[in-house]
């Protein structure tokens, strides 16, 4: 059945007046809606609803439009026409299913239908109804977007303390709103005073009142630009609490009333947190041998609050000597309590952490805090977890006799293979100026390492050249005595730092046949590495580390072979010295021995600058003073407890010259600032001249 | 003959002019005067002469004789009087009833010259009217004495950082602190039995400052001046160098001393500046000179002779036991026991709080800022010589002991001390306390400056005469207001100058400042001076039998009367209608 255009046709006037009747009650809802959301939530939200419900205006009209079909046509007919006699329907039949009495029925039907006008099906239109809705919804707007704003915050009274002047602008009302950051947790809370103490990045809202409403406003702050105030019924001003403040309510042309009075914002910054370790209470830990696990506990405390996950960082160095082997990790581990005090607590398995051998654990708690957008991450202090080598506990009252001397040196004949073979790998390949000179800072390092064991062998050293890169230890003083000259060999100083006991006490004067801290055998190991290191030196010093690889790899296997049949006993010295022998005491030669002068014990000035101005408030200079003042506390301000109060006071003080209580107001804040001079000698009174004469006469 | 006689005689003579000429006058006039006029004229000359004589030498009003009750300050409106008393109120009694207004007490008993005795009502008599009422019988029910800040000391003038003490009585129970310019609480103590407390701070830079001592009822300003230290030379000389001679010498170079070091270091080796003779002339130089026993016990016969001769001239001299001390030894003449052990020493804590410490202490320097000071508790125990000490105790340890003393010898001071490692102080963070003790024991017999010679009025205060001592002129007084104000100086009382400060402030009388009190500041203090000095004035005495001078004040009725005389005089003689009609006639 195709649609027939008279039904299209018919209902077209019922349907544009459902449409319009429809849209002239969603539109003004939707509008009015859109007015809410201006005035709660801005143009944003009105812009959405008045979108969403034009959209849904659309709809339902466009739906209820779509009644008006064939069926309510029918229907509306019927209604309307009685000589169509309830047989509407038959119009839009398909003439070919009807039956004869019905086709003859619908001719007449037609006929009348032709002969007259359709009448008009839809209701009558509510125009009274209509206008009143507009009419409604233009009040609704209008009331919501003039209502005026409640006041948000309840101004509180003013005590500036100004003379009230008709006329002259004045602070009545006022309230500041603090909003602190969503991380502290803190409320947001209403002042009545103009001064607070608020956490850094908070949002502070001025709401003020004058009397009468001056032309501008603004809120001066002390070496700081000023914030204008906007004017909406009250006035407003919004400043992000980053930094402290210090500021003045100031009314355009209230000059005439005198200066208002200061008021500051102290911004409480967000501290780190802190770390304490619970479990073990030493810093160190001596495990015994049979212990599989241990108890890690930490305690992190924050202003406002701890992450409730934290890593625990993890460092397995196990081995002995020159086989030290590091192991990272990192476990998280998730927080107890509550957030200002959150535990954290691990049990270290060290099996699964692969600590087998003797070693350390040491362990490290990462935690940080809530704040956003940066947190602030703090690392606490390390728990050192220590298995002792197992034959440290040998034999107890030699750890400090038997020493191993070798294995502080091997590391670095390893490193110079590691060098080189990174030399070797380095891709793309250097220069050959740079490779050049880089395979000879090696084989200078090779050559260092074969002077260090020459002197095993009783090879002398000379010059300052022997001291290893790393050494850090100064030069030794140059001694005074010159008997002592023949005597010096310029000692190696710091290599192998405690571990040196051979350079230090065993000082052998090795002939190469005399050196009798080795064994024979030991010594012929020794000098096939210093062979081979001096190959590999030589190699190296041409520039072609390929050739000294195998050659390094060669003298690191016999020091291997040294140090497993190295060990070096030395006695401890005791600290009983033997008794001076009196009658040779001061006898020797003295020679260059002098008086010699002591260095200069003068410490640091004290800063003259505040101890200047400090003298020079009550002076005529008073302003210069200021200036003075202001410039150091530009940069001393870290030495003042509360430098906001001085500039206050210097401030203050600069626009009422003349006030005393400002001036002492003044010193009050620059007093704590004041270094206090070391007490020396005050002069007592020494009396006039008849005490004098009496004290003469005293026998 | 006396200035009223000689005005008697010349008024007399002026008289008798008048009338001859008068006579002479008549006798040539072409016209006679009217006779009741020409005697108005011959009467009226003597009573001019007699009003302006009186004028000039009024006699007292008519001056009772009995009790004069006199309301003071304080005295409550209604005062019962009995009979054949006068109440008479001083201008500080406000409203009193039916009383006799006077500007001060001599004005009253002048006015009532035939009282023989007075009664005082109220809190007593202001300073003004003590010298009046010493030579009357005085009686005085005095009230209670009152309570609160009743005396106050304040510190005479200190050198740079060093330690100060206030003195205050305060009665009716309560603590007394003390706080610096900031406001911090730099000391508090609970006042004795008496009342009385002593309270210590620390002064800061050269200038003035006001610290405040804050009582249960009250607070008082309590004047600070700091001045500016002069220069001083120390000698240092030590038989052997050591952590103690390093650290005084530090204190020295910090705190200005221009110090010269030597410590021996044996075989004739010495470390340190060049050595100097101890001659008294090489030692005239220096104002302090630190020894320890055993360079003391070194010097030579002539060198010690030296030392002591510089001493008697002035020389400070300290010193530092170091070892046991043989019975009977003595430092010119300050005597010590014997000893050979050394026994712990604790010192006493050096402030009420951690808070009074670091407000004591300062920020610190750059070399040693406030926040590596050790706090209160972490004073480390310190070793002294057991050996007792004669002369004057200087400082003591927390049980009491001295461990240092001194003695005066002529004009110079010497002073032992058994401390044996006072630079453990620095190195455990108090080096305020290290530089303390030295302090203490430099200032008190290192070389004296002569008395500057000027002295100023205990607390001066707004209205109240301040006597003001200087040798020679005093400078003028510029008040903070710039007023300068000369000081006339009486020749009579010691060339000292009376001051009467009209704004309350930072005064300054050449380069010494001093504070002037506000006129209501210390009520309490004020009520018990004047109630102790009224009943100092307390007693029977002889009224004088001299006949009380006569009040030389001109009276202002007689000069009326002088006025309206010499006005009718001249009206009657001058009167032109009388010649004006004759003539026509």
């Amino acid at each position: 059945m195709s649609a027939d255009p008279r039904v299209a046709s018919w209902t077209r006037p019922t349907r544009v007046a459902a449409w319009r009747d429809d849209l002239a009650l969603g539109v003004p809802a939707a509008l009015v809606l859109a007015a809410l959301g201006w005035r709660f939530a801005g143009a944003g939200l009105a812009a959405a609803l008045l979108a969403i419900g034009l959209a849904a205006t659309a709809g339902i009209a466009g739906a209820r439009a779509r009644r008006f079909d064939r069926r309510w046509l029918i229907a509306a007919l019927d209604a309307s026409r009685r000589d169509l006699e309830d047989s509407s329907d038959l119009l839009f039949a398909d003439p070919a299913a009807l039956t004869p009495l019905q086709r003859l029925q619908r001719d007449r039907i037609s006929r009348r239908v032709a002969g007259e006008a359709i009448p008009s099906l839809a209701a009558p239109r509510p125009r009274g109804m209509l206008a009143g809705i507009a009419l409604a919804a233009l009040v609704c707007i209008a009331a919501i977007l003039l209502w005026p704003r409640p006041a948000t915050v309840a101004l509180a009274p003013v005590a500036e303390g100004l003379r009230a002047i008709p006329g002259v602008p004045r602070l009545v009302g006022q309230a500041l709103e603090v909003v602190p950051p969503a991380y502290t947790g803190l409320p947001p809370r209403t002042l009545a005073t103009l001064d607070a103490r608020v956490p850094a990045g908070a949002q502070l809202r001025w709401t003020l009142r004058f009397a009468p409403d001056p032309a501008a406003a603004r809120l001066a702050g002390v070496g700081q630009p000023a914030i204008p105030l906007a004017r909406d019924g009250a006035w407003h001003a919004a400043y992000r609490a980053d930094r402290s403040l210090l500021y003045r309510v100031v009314p355009t042309g209230a000059a005439r009333a005198g200066v208002p009075p200061l008021h500051r914002i102290d911004v409480i910054a967000d501290r780190p947190p802190q770390v304490r370790v619970e479990t073990p209470r030493e810093g160190v830990t001596i495990l015994v041998p049979s212990q599989r696990g241990a108890t890690l506990a930490f305690v992190a405390t924050d202003d406002y609050g701890v992450r409730a996950s934290a890593r625990l960082r993890i460092v397995v160095a196990q081995g002995e000597g020159e086989n030290v082997r590091f192991a990272e990790r990192t476990l998280s581990l998730a927080g107890s309590g509550s957030p200002r005090a959150r535990r954290f607590a691990a049990r270290l398995d060290f099996a699964a952490l692969g600590f087998v051998e003797p070693g350390d654990v040491v362990a490290q708690l990462i935690v940080a805090d809530t704040r956003t957008p940066d947190a602030q991450e703090v690392r606490g202090p390390s728990v050192i977890l220590r298995r002792p080598p197992a034959n440290a506990a040998e034999g107890s009252g030699l750890e400090a006799m038997g020493r191993r001397v070798m294995p502080a040196y091997f590391r670095s004949q390893r490193q110079i293979i590691i060098d080189t073979e990174a030399l070797l790998a380095e891709r793309p390949r250097p220069p050959a100026d740079r490779f050049l000179a880089r395979a000879d800072a090696i084989g200078a390092d090779q050559r260092l390492l074969r002077m260090r064991y020459g002197q095993f062998m009783g090879e002398e050293t000379s010059g300052a050249s022997v001291a290893m890169p790393t050494n850090d230890e100064e030069e030794p003083a140059p001694s005074a005595s010159p008997a002592a000259a023949d005597h010096d060999h310029d000692a190696p100083a710091a290599f192998g730092a405690a571990e040196d006991v051979v350079a230090e006490y065993g000082h052998t004067h090795d002939e190469a046949e005399a050196a009798t801290l080795l064994d024979p055998g030991t010594r012929a190991t020794l000098r096939r590495a210093l062979d081979a290191m001096w190959r590999s030196e030589t190699a190296l010093r041409q520039g072609e580390p390929r050739k000294a690889l195998p050659h390094a790899y060669t003298a690191l296997r016999f020091i291997k072979q040294v140090q497993q049949a190295t060990r070096i006993f030395l006695a401890r010295t005791g600290t009983d010295l033997p008794a001076i022998d009196m009658t040779r005491r001061m006898t020797g030669v003295r020679g260059e021995m002098g008086p010699r002068s002591l260095p200069s014990a003068a410490a640091d000035p004290v800063d003259p600058i505040p101890a200047a101005i400090w003298r020079a408030l009550d002076t005529p200079r008073r302003g210069q003073a200021l200036d003075a003042l202001s410039r150091w506390l530009r940069t001393g301000a870290a030495r003042v407890p509360d430098p906001l109060a001085l500039a206050g006071a210097i401030d203050t003080l600069r626009r009422r010259p003349d006030c005393v209580s400002c001036r002492a107001a003044l010193r009050a804040a620059l007093w704590p600032a004041l270094p206090r001079p070391t007490p020396g000698l005050a002069r007592r009174d020494g009396g006039d001249a008849v005490g004098r004469r009496y004290l003469d006469a005293l026998p | 003959m006396s200035a009223e006689r000689i005005v008697a005689a010349l008024l007399a003579l002026a008289v008798a002019i008048a009338w001859v000429r008068l006579g002479l006058w008549q006798a040539r006039a072409p016209i006679r005067a009217a006779r009741w006029r020409l005697a108005a004229l011959v009467v009226l000359q003597p009573i001019v002469a007699g009003s302006l004589y009186l004028t000039l030498f009024a006699p007292s009003p008519a001056s009772s004789s009995g009790t004069l009750v006199v309301a003071t300050e304080g005295a409550s409106r209604l005062v019962a009087i009995g009979p054949g008393e006068t109440l008479v109120a001083l201008p500080e009694a406000r409203g009193i009833a039916g009383a006799e207004r006077a500007p001060d007490l001599a004005a009253a008993l002048r006015r009532h010259a035939g009282a023989t005795a007075l009664r005082i009502v109220g809190s007593g008599l202001a300073a003004r009217d003590r010298p009046a009422a010493s030579s009357v019988t005085l009686r005085y029910a005095a009230p209670p004495a009152p309570t609160g800040l009743v005396a106050l000391t304040p510190s005479a003038p200190v050198a740079p950082g060093e330690p100060f003490r206030i003195a205050a009585r305060v009665t009716g129970g309560g603590t007394a602190s003390l706080l610096d310019p900031a406001g911090r609480v730099v000391d508090t103590a609970r006042p004795a039995a008496d009342g009385s407390v002593i309270l210590h701070g620390t002064a800061r830079v050269p200038g003035e400052a006001l610290f405040t001592l804050r009582t249960a009822g009250e607070q008082a300003p309590v004047p600070l001046v700091t001045r500016a230290a002069t220069p001083a030379r120390a000698l240092i000389l030590a038989a052997a160098p050591g952590p103690e001679v390093k650290f005084l010498r530090r204190w020295a170079a910090d705190a200005g001393l221009t110090a010269e070091t030597q410590a021996a270091v044996g075989g004739g080796v010495a470390l340190g500046d060049p050595g100097v003779a101890l001659t008294p002339s090489a030692l005239a130089r220096y104002d302090l000179l630190i020894l320890d026993d055993r360079s003391w016990a070194g010097l030579g016969g002539s060198a010690r002779g030296g030392v002591a001769q510089a001493v008697r001239g002035g020389l400070g001299l300290v010193v530092r036991l170091t070892g046991p001390v043989p019975r009977g030894w003595q430092l010119l003449g300050l005597p010590t026991g014997g000893g050979a052990a050394a026994t712990p020493l604790r010192l006493p804590p050096a402030a009420p709080g951690d808070a009074a410490l670091v407000a004591r202490r300062g920020p610190g320097t750059r070399d040693a800022p406030a926040t590596i000071a050790a706090p209160l508790g972490e004073v480390p125990e310190l070793k002294r010589m057991a050996v007792p000490l004669g002369g004057i105790p200087l400082l003591r340890d927390a049980r009491g002991t001295p461990f240092a003393a001194w003695q005066g010898v002529g004009r110079g001071r010497v002073a032992v001390t058994t401390l044996l490692d006072s630079f453990a102080l620095v190195t455990s963070g108090n080096g305020d306390a290290h530089a303390a003790i030295w302090s203490a024991l430099a200032a008190t017999v290192g070389r004296g400056t002569p008395d500057p010679g000027i002295r100023i009025g205990a607390l001066p205060r707004v209205g109240e005469r301040t006597p003001v001592c200087a040798t020679g002129s005093p400078p003028a007084v510029i008040a903070p207001d710039g007023t300068n104000t000369p000081l006339v100086p009486d020749p009579h009382a010691r060339a000292c100058a009376g001051y009467w400060p009209r704004v309350p402030g930072w005064h300054r009388l050449g380069e010494q400042p001093f504070y002037v009190y506000p006129a209501d500041a210390l009520p309490q203090l004020r009520a018990t001076v004047r109630r102790e000095a009224t009943l100092a004035l307390v007693g029977e005495r002889r009224v004088s039998t001299q006949p009380q001078p006569r009040d030389p004040q001109p009276s202002w009725r007689w000069l009326l009367a002088f006025l309206a005389a010499t006005a009718t005089l001249w009206w009657i003689e001058r009167r032109r209608r009388a010649y004006s009609a004759r003539a026509v006639r």
